[in-house]
């Protein structure tokens, strides 16, 4: 698995390279951040993709720090910082930067990078997802912005060519799906960094095509493989706003304490993969009901925060969870607020609930006060 | 006698004799329920309000009553709701307006009510006490710098200090936050009452001036009328154009006066008005009240009236040629950081986000007035993208005479705070005036004091006065 995954990341760092080098032939170039944005419709407009994504470092958000209140969360930071940096593998080379601005981080990262000379594309998603024309403005709006993308490519978006990147998404997607029922078994056969891991990297092969392969591939390595943790190890649902691919340490924390994170609950970085596209019809339609209406409503929807305890109590019941893991980041106010009602929830219900916080400083420090809260946490569980 | 000096209180607010007597009675059961005791009615009357407002200016002493009378009209939601009438509530900011229009429309039947607005208003500003978002009943972390304005919204209705209103009217035009808090209260409290919600993404194109941008009028416009249809749903009180048109002129007339209160402040050299004061004027301009615009546009006109004297007279709150700072926060729920700029010879102007009230009025077109609330609701500086506030910011600081600009007191906030040191240089850049900024919360003076700020205020003033001296004012 561990061989896999390397081999996924030479494949994945090439394909930066690949893609810079299209670019200069001609093929635009789009960074693209957020659930609500559709890397395969971008594709079909003739142009190649890649995520923007930071969080986990602390160089990045501190990099802001001039620019951006402190009190702005660590992963907008991260990004915006990153940008800043240029430790992005594609910082300043894409030709626009298309950002979901789901809250007001996302709003004022996507303004920074715009401040700083880089050609922004916001799409606009409105938190009053049930309210009848809210999905309208989102919809409008990423049709605005795939037709920025034709211009940039000189291509309308190829209809068939979408339909094809779409049926590879819903490939990912079956593939997704398949891990997370092997994760059901008592001993999951997948820690949950390598399975973070797989998913951040089923984003930054930035070939629809290439991830099913992948994940197919490794679905099926998986499928044989033994158990990944203890026997009989407590069992865990990660919930918050995103793991970021800086995260992994936290992550082998989690993984090494005895416990096993079988379950997640997360608005960023991560597949929606409880829901297919349909392929029929209006795809751009299609793809925003998938994103907007049909799925669990992130955090800063209003209201839903009922809706996310029905699915994480829901997932509790399937993978069988003994805890949950409150992913909070600094700073994150709605996400904190969630946090207050879940904890009465959870409570009630007798499900005990931990709260992590981070700012992305990963120091000796910070993670062997983060090493104690989990091994205390899963010493509670194991009584 | 304990009721004397809720007396001295009222007295110093401009009642009198039987109306003193015939208002008593409600003032007392305000002060109950704004968790006001007498210790506390007795330091606002002999030290906080003279010691932070001009209490010689009877406009001044004017709009606090009204505000008063706002808080004691909002005590009485319970006893409204029980007589079977319906109670609005609205979040700062808003579009006045359309949420005034329901109480044109409802004939007394309807009130609409900022609650936690004027709570937090009255509290700081006249009476001394801060909010402090540790003390939130909810268990927000206060290391998560919630806004101290929601976390005050958390703990009055926790604690059961607001009745419940037939609908809260939430408004996302600046930061999240504020409408989350109501789905977060209904779910600690699983409360029964109705919500509803206008919002729009911040996702214009950095620049573009948002008032002006037709798409995203329309939106808005269609937000606010969707809004409307789900109150009235639960009111049962239809709002027509009428009401809105009705609802659009009285706003106006209140405008007005605001404008032309800052035009006679800002132009007059010396400046005849405290900054505390002349903020105060324009606390409506997001809000309305449900005791209507009566008394605070009596309050305008007394204070317009009373500065045109002084203008006439040459007399200023600080000699003439002293400096003066534009504020972009309102400093009146932190009031003596105004004081502490004057004891060092500056004068603190503008304030409340560098109300634009000429630029709001040209907003208004003739038909459509949800769209006319629309354009106004981004025209307000801090619901837009940073540079289009940037572009409001200057068109104040150009417009008016001053020595320099401040911000700073909204640390704590991911919208209005998140970008604020760039919009600074920026406005620096396109203005040439000096831009200061001073780090703080102005809802929560909890979190500072003034030995904080003291050594940064008199090191900004004594900028200003030597730039003052320098230039040969
Ligand atoms: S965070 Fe800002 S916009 Fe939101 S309620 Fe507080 S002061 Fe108002």
């Amino acid at each position: 698995m561990y061989e896999t995954l390397k081999e996924l990341e030479k494949v994945s760092s090439r394909r930066a390279a690949e893609l810079i080098e299209a670019r200069s032939g001609g093929v635009p170039l789009v960074e693209y951040f957020g659930r609500f944005i559709p890397e395969a419709l971008i594709r079909a407009c003739g142009a190649g993709v890649y995520p923007l994504a930071g969080g986990g470092e602390l160089a990045p958000p501190d990099a802001a720090k001039d620019d951006m209140l402190g009190c702005m969360n660590p992963l907008a930071r991260s990004i915006a910082g990153g940008v800043k940096l240029g430790t992005d593998r594609i910082a300043g080379k894409a030709d626009v930067v298309v950002t979901a601005v789901t809250d007001i981080h996302m709003g004022r990262l996507s303004e920074l990078l715009e401040f700083w000379g880089v050609n922004v594309c916001k799409v606009g998603v409105p938190s009053d997802w049930q309210n009848g024309i809210a999905f309208g403005y989102y919809l409008n709006s990423l049709r605005r912005m795939l037709e920025t993308v034709s211009r940039l490519s000189g291509k309308a978006m190829d209809v068939e060519l979408a339909r094809k990147y779409i049926g590879e998404t819903n490939r990912v997607n079956a593939a997704v799906r398949h891990i997370k029922e092997l994760r059901k078994r008592a001993n999951p056969p997948i820690t949950f960094e390598n399975y973070m891991r797989l998913q951040h990297l089923s984003f930054r092969l930035c070939d629809t095509g290439a991830a099913a392969e992948a994940i197919e591939g490794i679905g099926l390595e998986l499928d044989g493989a033994d158990g990944a943790y203890p026997e009989n190890a407590p069992r865990l649902l990660l919930a918050g706003r995103a793991v970021a691919p800086g995260d992994y340490e936290l992550l082998r924390l989690l993984d090494e304490s005895g416990a096993a994170v079988v379950a997640e609950m997360l608005d960023e970085y991560i597949r929606v993969s409880d829901v297919d596209i349909q392929l029929d019809g209006d795809l751009v339609e299609n793809f925003a009901r998938s994103r907007y209406m049909d799925t669990v409503p992130i955090d800063s929807f209003q209201p839903s925060w009922d809706r996310r305890l029905e699915h994480m109590l829901e997932l509790c019941g399937e993978y069988g969870c003994d805890g949950v893991v409150w992913y909070q980041l600094a700073y994150d106010e709605v996400y904190d607020m969630e946090y207050v009602c879940l904890s009465r929830s959870l409570a009630e219900r007798g499900i005990p609930l931990l709260h992590l916080e981070t700012n992305y400083s990963y120091t000796p420090e910070s993670l062997a006060l983060a090493r104690k809260q989990i091994e205390n946490f899963v010493g509670g569980l194991r009584r | 006698m304990p009721a004397d000096v809720h007396r001295r209180f009222l007295k110093l607010l401009g009642w009198d004799g039987e109306e003193l007597e015939a208002f008593l009675p409600e003032w007392l059961k305000t002060a109950e329920f704004l968790r006001l005791t007498e210790a506390d009615v007795a330091f606002a009357v002999d030290e906080w309000l003279p010691t932070y407002w001009d209490m010689s200016m009877c406009g001044t002493r004017k709009f606090i009553a009204a505000v008063i009378r706002e808080a004691a009209a909002m005590a009485r939601a319970g006893d409204y709701i029980n007589a079977g009438e319906s109670v609005i509530y609205s979040m700062m900011p808003s579009a006045a307006v359309c949420v005034y229009a329901n109480r044109i429309a409802g004939e007394g039947k309807v009130h609409i009510f900022y609650p936690y607005f004027i709570i937090a208003t009255v509290w700081t500003s006249f009476f001394g006490r801060e909010l402090d978002a540790r003390l939130n009943g909810s268990g927000l972390d206060p290391a998560c710098q919630h806004c101290a304005l929601n976390c005050l919204r958390a703990d009055s209705t926790i604690k059961g200090m607001i009745a419940p209103p037939t609908v809260i009217w939430n408004w996302g035009l600046q930061c999240d936050e504020a409408p989350k808090t109501d789905e977060m209260l209904k779910r600690l409290e699983e409360a029964g009452w109705k919500s509803v919600l206008t919002t729009i993404p911040h996702d214009a194109p950095l620049g573009m001036d948002e008032s002006e941008d037709d798409g995203r009028v329309s939106y808005l416009a269609e937000e606010m009328r969707v809004a409307q249809s789900q109150v009235t749903g639960y009111t049962g009180v239809p709002v027509l154009d009428e009401h809105m048109s009705g609802a659009m002129r009285e706003y106006l007339g209140y405008l007005r006066r605001v404008e032309r209160l800052t035009d006679l402040v800002m132009n007059s050299d010396p400046v005849p008005m405290y900054g505390n004061d002349l903020t105060l004027f324009s606390l409506c301009m997001e809000c309305a009240f449900d005791t209507g615009y009566g008394y605070i546009n009596d309050a305008l006109d007394t204070a317009i009236a009373e500065v045109e004297q002084r203008i006439r007279e040459g007399r200023g709150v600080l000699p003439k040629g002293s400096p003066k700072l534009a504020c972009h926060f309102s400093p009146l729920n932190v009031p003596w950081i105004d004081k502490i700029f004057r004891d060092n010879g500056v004068n603190l102007t503008l304030g409340r986000m560098f109300p634009p009230a000429s630029q709001l009025i040209k907003c208004v077109k003739p038909g459509d007035a949800y769209r006319s609330a629309a354009s106004m609701c981004l025209e307000a500086p801090n619901n837009v993208n940073m540079l289009d506030e940037v572009r409001m910011t200057c068109g104040q600081l150009n417009r008016y005479p001053v020595d320099g600009a401040i911000y700073g007191f909204f640390a704590f906030d991911r919208w209005i705070g998140a970008l604020e040191k760039i919009m600074i240089r920026e406005a620096e850049e396109r203005t040439g005036i000096p831009h200061f900024y001073l780090e703080g919360d102005f809802w929560n003076g909890a979190r500072f004091s003034l030995d904080d700020k003291l050594a940064t205020i008199r090191g900004i003033c004594s900028c200003l006065k030597i730039s003052s001296l320098a230039s040969g004012k």
